[in-house]
């Protein structure tokens, strides 16, 4: 659907330590309170305690510390956390070290951390080696990446525990990737930090036993054999589980790391999407391109794809559907009764010239309200409105709480909008390339037709809840739906007012909730199939469908009361986007949620690269949607604005 | 879906005997070998009698057809036919003497040679190129045996090189180095006919093999050209088929008996070993002037056992009883609970382009598990929904997507103007008065004649309906906001009175109007006036009475005949209407008035040198409307239209009399400036002020083919299109537009300054309705039939 690069970012903050920790030396001192009931864990020449790896940060649960996201400066990439968070924005490590050896040394420490709830397991079930996939796992460790393992210092052998002290950040690609850099820039907000827990992991070792860490676990940058290896796996699974002379701790705590951004900060328009707006106008204090705006909004002005065959002749109708019922009698007659020439040709618009008219932040509120313009006679319009994250994310629980305009009307009928919550890819080229397909490949365009070119890798994913009124396409029995011809003849009102068929009416008031991967037809999942195939997830069947071989994305409905979703004050929707599973799931609150569609690895590809979050109220052409009963060309120009309020987004 | 083809079936057996003829090796035990070598053999007689297999199929279909009687709606119609033997050509580099079918010369492709000998045809020089659809191209073709994927290519080109359409047909034969005959069809589409494009044709040799060509013959088609009024015909294309009752398309019927019904009594039951259901056969031209491009349908299917798999499906056969196509949806077991109605769906999409009218299509449900099973319900769709009425709008989006749209004079889209409903308390029935049910039906059919005939403060207009057997008058009391009786003795006064034609207007200048009644063949004229004055708090009746009435000339030198026609218009400009009578035969015309003496005088008289000009007032292909139209002028204007008879254009002229030479000045409307229907002979016209300016204008309806209302005002430059009238406040979405048919009663029934319409909307239960004479109207819950009135305050 719709393709976009990220924006540049400034590196602002980059060397914030050289002023904020010059006097916090590497340090060993005596544990004055040494805790009796912190199990020490010893080996042949030491053994350490009292493992904190986030001392400064307090405590939410017996196991887990929680923080968020900080939004502010962010688009250079998240650090967890910021100064704004804590004093000088690092996360203060200690641990106790007991040196039991016959002599006064130094010892060496690295600290580890890895995202715990969106990795692929270390070791592989079946191969009992490392998992192909665990270097794509968010780990990290000193942001210094020339920083091997550090020296304590002198620490006697007094048989008392000193305690050692250090302090680490969580920041973004976190191994310096080449493929995320640019001109030698680290450009961190390209594989920025995952959102949920992270764990910690601490190694101490001797100078001897040193020797026997291979390079590239004591520098994550490096690679081994053209593959980063995971220091989880070799400390916790491999040949680093047996070091005679090394401490492996994994913390008992988990760090929390959610997302939750201020939609009361204002929204940026970017020079992508508005180009060259000829109307500034709108442009405010919460809306535009201010300086302030840039380091602080957490959204930016969404402009869709438009292409050409969106391009229709609408009847020269423009009323509320909602508000005044536009009814089946109505859409059958303006569908039989309006010559061609009647007819208004346009194209589904956009706010491209207009930027900041159609979205608004509300800082007092915390809310971005959203709205689909109204029309005048010789302004007819159909105009697509939404808001995009700036700040791309691989993996999380993207939950929204919205009150997105309702759908349809008392009768049933569709007012032409889809709402619709989206993940889309950062783009960027290579270095946001999705993992290789390597059967076949991808199709190479997201637009392309059957005859597209198949590469082993791009940068286009997308993920979608699409809101609309749409039939099922599964099972195969049921579609399409038969819908009778019409006759133009005024004179037999049973001629030209058919009636929808059975599987319409008797779904009159529900809208079809679409959860869609787009898979880009990769045929490498073992189940990768086309036509309609069930999926079983917690006991529900759902029906996956897919035109052919080369359609690119795979597809589950469900359908749903338009008055649940839309009429309620507000209703929450999430894509939970897992390495290996894409949950969609959409309630009336965080813990009443339910599951409206389910993928995993084995049927398609899931993306394993950067996203965005996009929130729309956009008009389709309906030739997208075989069987939709309602055509785009044969509904209304709205008569009145159409909004859509969004309250929260959390992420984690 | 799935498809019958032979060739796929035969080509999966072969390559399954040649994986097993791969697998089975001298090392393989000698049990397996024998196992395997009776499944090649098993696979190996399937392959061999699967033509057979294929030919039950299709004497299943034959059978299915045998007992249809056969229409002719149109057959192919050769346009032209050439043939080239490659004999004569001198400049063709692919020619060879090598081989040839016949003659001495054939196209040779080669590795060298990837296209071949190429045949050019300018659309324009086949015969009736408009009515092109398919292409036939027969060709000798002598192919060596590695070669695979030959082809023939039709490409359609314009003239500035742009292709507009290309496509290929195998050159397939099973048969290797001798001369095989190779036929094939290209379907063309109606945007590739252009009378300046060209057609190419050439074999391509994608594989650069050996392969040679010989006499091509080119069969261009087009379908029969079929009555002209077909074409503006509009075919139900939606069956149901519930079994019930013998339907004259359903053929093989015997399983057709009562028991388990979806809907009814009855249903189809199909056996274990029969292959087809009942199927319903319909020769396209039945229902569509082209051949369809789709068909739909659904069944509901009870399976008797588990097991069940049947397939949806069309067929097509010619005239021959040859299969063409067939296509279908398949649904299995999982999807066909035991001892269930479960409904299945299905979309064929149709080789149209090289289908006939004349070709037959079948839809039926394949028994393809061959287990028992019920089939109810069959519901059909042939072909797309109709394409919209009219031409492309000329709009472009560009234009509006940039807020440039400025509207053209009497080219839509036009501004909306919107009446809005007044409660008249009537409960929105059919009757006018309110909680009355027994009086006061107005209907459509009656005639209603509309003035200011009883006198009250506010001058507001009464209507007076004239009904088959009845005739009654009602006014409208705004403060009541209702509608009263205003009837005498109405019926009595009337009896024995035959006017045919009928005006209203204050001609004895008393203050309140009069009904003029002319008789033309009986040459005889009456003028009624009412009595009384008003009153809606007793309710007093309004009494009739003839206050003139003659007979013969009755007005000043003139003869009436029954070319005559009648308007009334203050053409004078004295404010007050005079009636016109022209002779539509001769352009003659007389304004008149009634005079204090109680005689009609002329006001004005025609002569030889100012007559009208009198196609303008044929009855039979004019319209006249009058007004006082223009706020700066002093008199009325008279709008007349005429249709062209040649090129079936509306032309109009404005007729603005001059009161010092007492003479009509004609004024020709420019064409240009009054470009699509104002008003024609077909339209009802209503002249009052509706909208919120001083001067008057007019509502055009036109019903011809839907209710089309517009509202019509004069400038300088003559008449134009200012809005189209839509209604709102109507109960539920019972718009009046909807309405089967509707009447429109325009007066100044709230306001002296603007006027109302009052609006009947019926539907009507006859079969063949033709929007004007209903003999029963049927009262649909959907759209209840009413009166009600609307007005733009």
């Amino acid at each position: 659907m719709k393709m976009f690069t990220h924006k540049n970012c400034f590196f602002a903050c980059r060397l914030f330590f050289c002023f904020a920790f010059a006097a916090f030396l590497l340090q060993s001192c005596k544990t004055k309170d040494p805790q009796p009931e912190a199990a020490a864990l010893s080996c042949n020449d030491f053994c350490i305690q009292n493992f904190n790896p986030v001392a400064n940060w307090q405590t939410d649960s017996a196991k887990q510390k929680t923080i968020f996201l900080d939004y502010v400066n962010s688009v250079d990439g998240f650090t967890i956390p910021t100064v704004k968070q804590v004093k000088d924005g690092v996360f203060f490590l200690s641990f106790d070290l007991k040196n039991t050896s016959a002599s006064t040394k130094k010892f060496y420490y690295k600290i580890y951390y890895q995202n715990e709830s969106y990795k692929f397991p270390e070791q592989d079930d079946s191969t009992h080696k490392e998992h192909p996939f665990a270097e794509e796992n968010f780990y990290g460790s000193w942001e210094d990446i020339t920083q091997s393992f550090k020296q304590t210092e002198q620490i006697p052998a007094d048989n008392t525990f000193h305690q050692v002290k250090d302090y680490f950040r969580i920041v973004g690609n976190p191994r310096a990737e080449e493929r995320y850099s640019e001109n030698g820039q680290n450009n961190r907000w390209k594989r920025n930090p995952r959102v949920g827990n992270y764990s910690f992991l601490l190694v101490v070792s001797t100078e001897e036993d040193l020797k026997n860490i291979p390079t590239y676990i004591q520098n994550i940058h490096q690679k081994n054999k053209d593959h980063f290896a995971n220091p989880y796996y070799y400390f916790l699974f491999d040949a680093g589980k047996d070091l005679k002379s090394s401490v492996v701790q994994k913390s008992d705590y988990t760090l929390k790391v959610t997302a939750q951004p201020n939609l009361g900060s204002g929204v940026y328009i970017s020079d992508y999407f508005f180009p060259n707006p000829a109307d500034k106008s709108s442009y405010c204090s919460s809306c535009g391109q201010s300086p302030e705006l840039f380091q602080s909004a957490p959204f930016q002005q969404f402009i869709d794809y438009v292409d050409a065959s969106t391009k229709m002749y609408n009847i020269p109708v423009i009323g509320d559907v909602i508000k005044d019922n536009y009814s089946k009698l109505d859409y059958n007659w303006n569908k039989n009764f309006y010559q061609k020439d009647e007819l208004i040709p346009t194209y589904i618009r956009t706010a491209k010239d207009h930027p900041c008219q159609t979205v608004f932040s509300d800082s007092a509120n915390k809310k971005i309200v959203i709205k689909n313009p109204k029309t005048t006679f010789g302004d007819w319009k159909k105009e697509s409105v939404g808001i995009i994250t700036r700040q791309g994310l691989t993996y999380g629980k993207y939950r929204v709480k919205v009150k997105m305009t309702e759908l349809l009307n008392k009768n049933g009928v569709w007012n032409g909008l889809t709402n619709a919550i989206w993940l889309i890819t950062q783009g960027g080229g290579k270095w946001n390339y999705r993992r290789n397909c390597n059967n076949e490949g991808y199709m190479e365009t997201y637009w392309g037709g059957r005859d597209d070119k198949r590469v082993p890798a791009i940068d286009y994913s997308e993920i979608d809840f699409e809101i609309l009124k749409t039939p099922p396409y599964c099972p195969e029995n049921t579609f399409p739906p038969i819908y009778k011809n019409p006759l133009d003849n005024s004179r037999d009102l049973k001629k030209w007012n058919v009636p929808f068929p059975d599987e319409i009416v008797n779904n009159n008031d529900d809208i079809t909730v679409a959860c869609t991967n787009w898979d880009m037809a990769c045929r490498e999942p073992k189940k990768f199939g086309v036509g309609c195939n069930p999926l079983t997830y917690e006991g529900n069947t759902f029906y996956t469908h897919r035109w052919d071989h080369w359609y690119r994305a795979l597809t589950e409905k469900k359908l749903e009361s338009d008055d649940e979703l839309f009429q309620s004050n507000y209703f929450y929707f999430e894509i939970d986007w897992r390495p290996t599973e894409i949950i969609w799931r959409i309630g009336p609150e965080p813990d009443k949620m339910r599951v409206v569609g389910y993928m995993n690895d084995e049927i398609t590809s899931i993306p394993n690269n950067q996203m965005l979050l996009i929130i729309t109220q956009e008009y389709h052409n309906t030739k997208w949607w075989p069987g939709a009963p309602y055509s785009q060309d044969n509904i209304p120009f709205p008569l009145n604005d159409i909004f859509g309020e969004v309250y929260d987004l959390t992420i984690e | 879906m799935f498809f019958h083809s032979p060739l796929l079936i035969v080509f999966f057996s072969i390559s399954i005997l040649f994986i097993i003829g791969m697998i089975i090796r001298p090392a393989t035990k000698k049990k397996t070998r024998i196992t395997l070598s009776f499944l090649l053999i098993l696979l190996g007689l399937s392959a061999v009698f699967y033509p057979k297999i294929k030919n039950s199929f299709a004497s299943q279909n034959t059978h299915l057809f045998a007992d249809l009687k056969k229409k002719t709606y149109s057959s192919r119609l050769p346009l032209g036919t050439e043939f080239f033997n490659i004999e004569n050509e001198t400049n063709d580099k692919s020619l060879t003497s090598e081989k040839a079918f016949s003659g001495t010369k054939s196209s040779k492709l080669s590795k060298e040679m990837e296209y071949g000998y190429t045949v050019l045809k300018k659309m324009k020089d086949i015969p009736s190129y408009e009515k092109l659809k398919t292409i036939q191209v027969e060709l000798k073709c002598w192919m060596e045996p590695d070669v695979n994927d030959a082809e023939y290519v039709l490409s359609i080109d314009a003239p500035d090189g742009k292709n507009i359409s290309w496509a290929f047909k195998p050159i397939a034969s099973s048969k290797r180095n001798e001369w095989v005959t190779i036929r094939m069809t290209f379907g063309v589409k109606p945007e590739a006919i252009n009378p300046e494009y060209t057609l190419k044709f050439y074999p391509w040799n994608k594989e650069k093999k050996n392969f040679y060509i010989d006499d091509i013959s080119i069969t261009y088609n087009g379908n029969k050209a079929i009555d002209s009024t077909v074409g503006l015909q509009r075919f139900n294309t939606n069956f149901f088929y519930d079994f019930e009752t013998p339907q004259p398309d359903v053929i093989n019927t015997q399983g057709i008996e009562e028991g388990i019904a979806h809907s009814g009594k009855t249903s189809c039951s199909i056996g274990s070993e029969q292959l087809h259901s009942p199927a319903v056969v319909k020769q396209i031209g039945e229902f569509c002037t082209e051949p369809v491009k789709k068909v739909c349908a659904s069944v509901w299917v009870y399976p008797l056992v588990d097991s069940a798999v049947v397939a949806l499906e069309a067929i097509i056969v010619n005239e021959k009883q040859d299969t063409l196509f067939s296509e279908g949806q398949i649904i299995n077991g999982k999807l066909l609970p035991k001892n269930k109605w479960t409904k299945i769906n299905c979309l064929v999409k149709l080789p149209y382009e090289e289908l006939s009218l004349d070709d037959f299509i079948a839809v039926d449900l394949l028994n393809k598990g061959k287990t028992e099973l019920l089939m109810d319900d069959l519901e059909i769709v042939y072909g797309e929904e109709n394409d919209r009425r009219g031409n492309n709008s000329g709009m472009d989006p560009d234009v509006i997507y940039n807020k440039q749209f400025s509207a053209e004079r009497n080219k839509p889209p036009f501004i909306p103007f919107l009446f809005n409903k007044k409660e008249i308390g009537n409960n929105n029935s059919t009757y006018l008065l309110p909680g009355i049910s027994n009086t006061a039906d107005f209907a459509p059919a009656d005639e209603f004649m509309v003035g200011d005939f009883g006198a009250d403060k506010e001058h507001l207009d009464e209507v007076l309906q004239i009904s088959k057997n009845d005739i009654a008058l009602y006014g409208y009391c705004s403060g009541q906001s209702k509608f009263i009786s205003l009837t005498g003795n109405l019926n009595t006064f009337f009896s024995g009175k035959n006017y045919p034609d009928k005006m209203v207007a204050d001609f004895d200048n008393n203050g309140t109007d009069d009904l003029l009644m002319i008789n033309k063949k009986e040459k005889k004229a009456e003028m009624i006036s009412f009595t009384s004055e008003v009153n809606c708090t007793s309710g007093n009746k309004l009494t009739p009475v003839s206050s003139w009435k003659g007979t013969g000339d009755v007005f000043t030198n003139w003869a009436l005949s029954e070319n005559d026609q009648f308007i009334t218009a203050d053409f004078s400009g004295d404010r007050k209407k005079d009636l016109l009578i022209v002779n539509a035969a001769n352009g003659e015309w007389g304004i008149y008035q009634f005079s204090a003496d109680k005689k009609w005088s002329a006001y004005a008289r025609s002569n030889a040198s100012n007559k009208l000009d009198p196609t303008f007032f044929d009855i039979n292909n004019s319209k006249t409307v009058a007004g006082h139209f223009y706020s700066d002028k002093q008199n009325d204007i008279l709008f007349a239209s005429r249709m062209n008879k040649t090129d079936k254009k509306q032309e109009y002229a404005a007729f603005e009399f001059n009161i010092a030479h007492k003479s009509f000045e004609q004024q020709q409307i420019d064409p240009e400036v009054a470009t699509g229907l104002l008003f024609g002979k077909d339209n009802s016209c209503f002249v009052g002020n509706f909208d919120d300016d001083p001067q008057q204008e007019f509502l055009s309806l036109n019903s011809s083919w839907r209710f089309d209302l517009k509202l019509v005002d004069a400038d300088a430059q003559g008449l134009y299109i200012a809005n189209t009238v839509d209604f709102k406040g109507y109960p539920a979405d019972h718009n009046p537009k909807y309405y089967e048919f509707v009447k429109l009663v325009a007066g100044n029934f709230i306001s002296r300054e603007n006027t109302a319409l009052l609006v009947m909307m019926r539907n009507c239960s006859d079969s063949n309705f033709n929007g004007i004479d209903c003999s029963e109207y049927e009262n649909s819950t959907a759209l209840p039939n009413s009166t009600q009135l609307y007005f733009i305050k």
